[in-house]
């Protein structure tokens, strides 16, 4: 890992402030931040909290693999840090801080990075609901055999890149 | 080699506790895809299998493919459903 990211998994509240001091610089003319909240609603059913599962070891390895990525991809510096446990409405799940000489670069990264969580790190949410009890996610298959879509993964299927075709 | 079974997301209601598989020396991640299997079938979690053909098989440092030796020393693998965090 670089100079230029942070990256890390915590139980407690993400405090953001810090997150954009990591990415600052007196070279730097525009810094972003992307805050993941917990919402009240999924799919019409009402929602009191979501529970995130994680593999801790393998969720940072992921998270500093995709800070790194973009670092070299963008004149950037990133921290990003995603939260795990049980959260309620509002609270943030994952924090993304961009800092970069110009904001095209940074607001590029920032996506970049949050669209390569939802596929790569493993991450699993079961929301609560207000009418209960709880329901468990689908997501993007990270198996290394998986074509890489969502739903139509299958062993057996080609190599993928691990990343989807489509958004 | 005994190894334990930790299971993640929506795989982990299938299952109470942990599963517990035995390997040959020299096993690769594919056999012990087929052993996870065959340990939910007994666990009652057979339901779980569709979710299993969808998850990686991974140590606390690396996914592996299927056609990869477990790596020596290796006391535990984590099965990893499709994920979707953020």
């Amino acid at each position: 890992m670089s100079d230029a990211v942070f990256a890390d998994v915590t139980d407690a509240p993400i405090d953001v402030a810090p997150l954009l001091a990591r990415v600052a610089a007196s070279g730097h003319g525009a810094a972003t931040l992307f805050v993941g909240v917990v919402r009240d609603l999924h799919e019409g059913k009402a929602v009191v909290a979501v529970t995130y599962d994680c593999h801790v070891p393998l969720a940072r390895a992921a998270l500093r693999a995709i800070a790194d990525e973009t670092a070299a991809r963008w004149p950037v510096k990133v921290a990003v840090v995603h939260r795990t446990g049980r959260l309620a409405v509002g609270e943030a799940s994952v924090a993304i801080a961009v800092g970069s000489p110009h904001r095209a670069a940074a607001y590029e990264a920032s996506r970049h990075v949050i669209e390569e969580i939802k596929v790569r790190v493993p991450v699993w949410k079961e929301e609560h609901y207000a009418a209960g009890p709880s329901a468990w996610l689908d997501g993007h298959s990270i198996r290394p055999e998986a074509s890489g879509d969502t739903a139509a993964d299958a062993p057996g299927a080609a190599p993928g890149t691990g990343r989807p075709g489509a958004p | 080699m005994r190894l334990e079974v930790k299971l993640f997301g929506p795989l982990r209601p299938y299952v109470r506790g942990s599963l517990q598989i035995e390997l040959p020396d020299g096993a690769r991640a594919r056999d012990a895809r087929e052993a996870i299997g065959a340990a939910l079938d007994r666990a009652g979690g057979g339901a779980a299998r569709a979710l299993l053909a969808r998850s990686a098989l991974g140590t606390d440092d690396e996914v592996l493919p299927d056609d990869a030796p477990l790596p020596a020393g290796v006391r535990s693998l984590a099965v990893l459903p499709p994920v979707c965090g953020g």
